[in-house]
């Protein structure tokens, strides 16, 4: 999956994918975890957010099932 | 022994050189050598290509037409050692007489020697003269002037028909006369009061030519005319959702069929629409609902924000106006632990829904948008409901109703008409055991510059309902009958499906052979003729002339006569330039009106008391 880079303090880079739903979330730290079922919709608002940190934090962490890639 | 004696016959031509399948060869006689021969004192041209010659054949006469003469070339396999002249023709045989009926097809070969007679005015009347029941007068032959050209009303509109021609050939002109013929035929005994014609008129150029036996809608009306509107939610929802939204796919599209199938389903729970079972509704019944309606739910649903440890207590702040399209206010959504909270589960939907909204707000869509009466109120409530759109459409006082088109921007045409056909088709298709349907009342289509939106490389919802009507319209009573100055731009499953053609002046060669392959007789030849064709002149083949025949399409008298006339620029420009204002000139580009005007002045009307 490709992703863009982002500007946060903790995510290093984000993509999506509009077929399966998943959002692909690389940490600062090298880890890189893929969240399913996320709706378009939260990605585009992700995306426009000035903190993508605590928006992730508020909406996708405990909300949409995850796995570590 | 028999050629000799029957030389002196004047019609006599010639005698059967050699027969391969439906094509004669004819060695010519001396008798015939000046090109002109005088039967009953009347002139008659030998060997014009395209003339009939008759084969007698004792009971009964076989019919052929010329399809090339020569004199200097022999056929290679005869051996012309004793030809008196040299001169030969050939000829395709398409039917044959038994006594006085004429029937298309042969049962038997004419043999070798057998002589070929000229068909004089006499034999030709047999051919196209039959004054049986169902037939219009359209003109007369092109050869001979007495002898009126007729077609056969139900093949011409049960099996489909083309009109095609170059611009300036007299396509509308041969229409606005076909229709005239059918409806108020004064030549003929059989009259049909009860024809029930809708004609597509792209340019406005029928209003006037045919006001006396047609009534007009039009999207930007005159007096006298009705407004042109057409019910969107009448339209399949795939077509709608196309148009409104700009394309929808996935979850985006059953979003928006979801809510359709919620607003139509409420619609029926307040209304209870006859002949709807609950049940049966499906997201394509055409119950009306309101547009706003859907995009005020939809874009509540999109921006909706939360607060509560549930994050389920909407934090709206203002109700928002269906009516003028204006979203509700929510708080917006914070990321501290009190939230408020996005709506997580909206889907995205918010750039179709602003295409929406910009179309409901552009007042070009209006006619389809907001159809006056028939558009829905919040709750799905109508003013009128889809019978009075049909009976204005389809059940009007005068035979023909002209939808007047002019005034619609080119991007929506095809939809347009696509909708208009669309609703006119299923509607005959579902009440075709009615009286009111297609059965009992067939319906002719006329469809004006067809390739605009019947073009072959595109699968359209115009083209796809023409497809449906061409295909299976013959069994509800839909005909349709396609103008084009265009036929190779036109949709191949179209063309070839019609039965009938009028092929007026075509010079364009792509667009000959299109003619040509659609051709449903081996008479191509005939067809040779088509570029140098005078205006007004038009062969009329297939199903409803019971032969190929060149005839000239009687014209309208001056005041019926479509107004698609070349402008007259040698008179135009012999005149002095007039005081010209240009002002009045944008004013009509911008508002995408011919007849829109700066100052709209107001006449106080008084009544004049008559002082004699």
């Amino acid at each position: 999956m490709d992703r863009n880079n982002v500007a946060s303090s903790n995510i290093a880079s984000i993509g999506y994918d509009e077929h399966t739903q998943t959002l692909e979330v690389e940490f600062t730290n090298g880890s890189i975890y893929q969240y399913f079922n996320v709706p378009l919709a939260l990605y585009e608002q992700l995306m426009n957010e000035g903190s993508k940190g605590r928006f992730l934090n508020t909406y996708i962490k405990n909300a949409f099932p995850y796995s570590r890639v | 022994m028999k050629v000799i004696m029957l030389s002196h016959d004047p019609t006599y031509l010639g005698s059967v050189a050699s027969v391969s399948g439906s094509s004669v060869s004819v060695h010519l006689a001396k008798s015939i050598a000046s090109g002109l021969s005088i039967i009953e004192g009347r002139t008659y041209k030998i060997g014009q290509v395209g003339s009939f010659v008759r084969i007698p054949q004792g009971y009964q006469d076989l019919f052929g037409v010329v399809s090339e003469i020569g004199a200097s070339t022999i056929p290679d396999q005869l051996d012309y050692s004793d030809a008196e002249t040299g001169k030969w023709m050939k000829i395709h045989l398409i039917g044959e007489a038994i006594g006085e009926v004429f029937e298309r097809g042969i049962t038997q070969f004419p043999n070798i020697g057998d002589s070929v007679h000229i068909t004089t005015e006499a034999s030709l009347a047999r051919i196209y003269g039959l004054n049986d029941f169902g037939s219009i007068v359209i003109g007369s032959l092109s050869s001979v002037e007495s002898i009126p050209a007729k077609v056969s009303l139900n093949e011409l509109v049960t099996r489909h028909s083309a009109v095609l021609g170059s611009t300036g050939s007299g396509k509308s002109t041969t229409t606005a006369s076909l229709l005239r013929s059918i409806c108020n035929n004064l030549e003929s005994e059989s009259n049909y009061p009860g024809a029930r014609i809708l004609l597509l008129d792209i340019h406005g150029e029928y209003s006037e030519a045919l006001s006396d036996i047609a009534s007009v809608f039009s999207v930007d009306p005159r007096s006298g005319e009705k407004k042109l509107s057409i019910p969107y939610w009448a339209l399949s929802s795939s077509d709608l959702l196309k148009f409104i939204t700009g394309g929808v796919d996935g979850p985006r599209e059953t979003a928006f069929t979801d809510k359709i199938f919620d607003l139509k389903m409420k619609a029926h729970e307040e209304i209870q629409f006859s002949g709807v079972e609950q049940s049966s509704i499906t997201i394509d019944t055409p119950l009306p609902f309101s547009l706003k309606q859907l995009w005020y739910d939809l874009i509540d649903f999109e921006i909706t924000t939360f607060v509560g440890a549930n994050r389920d207590e909407p934090a709206k702040q203002q109700d928002g106006d269906v009516d003028n399209l204006v979203p509700p206010k929510y708080t917006p959504h914070a990321m501290g632990a009190q939230g408020p909270f996005l709506n997580t589960q909206a889907i995205g939907i918010r750039r179709q829904l602003n295409h929406l909204r910009s179309k409901l707000l552009d007042r070009r869509y209006d006619f389809l948008l907001h159809p006056g009466p028939w558009e829905p109120n919040a709750k799905g409530e109508t003013e009128k409901d889809l019978d009075s759109l049909l009976e204005g459409w389809l059940g009007g006082e005068k035979p023909i109703t002209i939808l007047d088109l002019s005034g619609v921007p080119s991007l929506v045409l095809e939809l347009l008409v696509g909708s208009i056909l669309k609703i006119v088709y299923e509607s005959l298709f579902w009440s075709r055991e009615k009286s009111e349907g297609g059965i009992d009342r067939p319906l002719l289509v006329v469809m004006e510059e067809a390739h605009r939106y019947l073009s072959s490389d595109q699968n359209s919802l115009a083209s796809e309902t023409v497809q449906k009507i061409a295909k299976e319209g013959r069994k509800y009573g839909v005909g349709a009958m396609i103008i084009s100055q265009r036929p190779s731009e036109v949709n191949e499953t179209i063309l070839s499906q019609c039965g009938t053609f009028f092929a007026l002046r075509l010079s364009n060669p792509s667009d000959r052979a299109r003619v040509k392959g659609v051709l449903p007789d081996g008479l191509v030849s005939l067809l040779d003729v088509l570029p140098v064709l005078r205006t007004g002149e038009a062969i009329v083949m297939g199903e409803a002339a019971k032969l190929p025949m060149r005839c000239c399409v009687r014209l309208p008298s001056e005041e019926h006569r479509p107004r698609s006339s070349d402008p007259k620029v040698a008179a135009q420009w012999s005149h002095a330039k007039k005081e010209e204002g240009y002002d009045r000139v944008v004013a009509s580009w911008r508002a995408q009106n011919p007849r829109a005007v700066i100052r709209r002045l107001e006449i106080q009307r008084e009544k004049v008391e008559d002082e004699t």
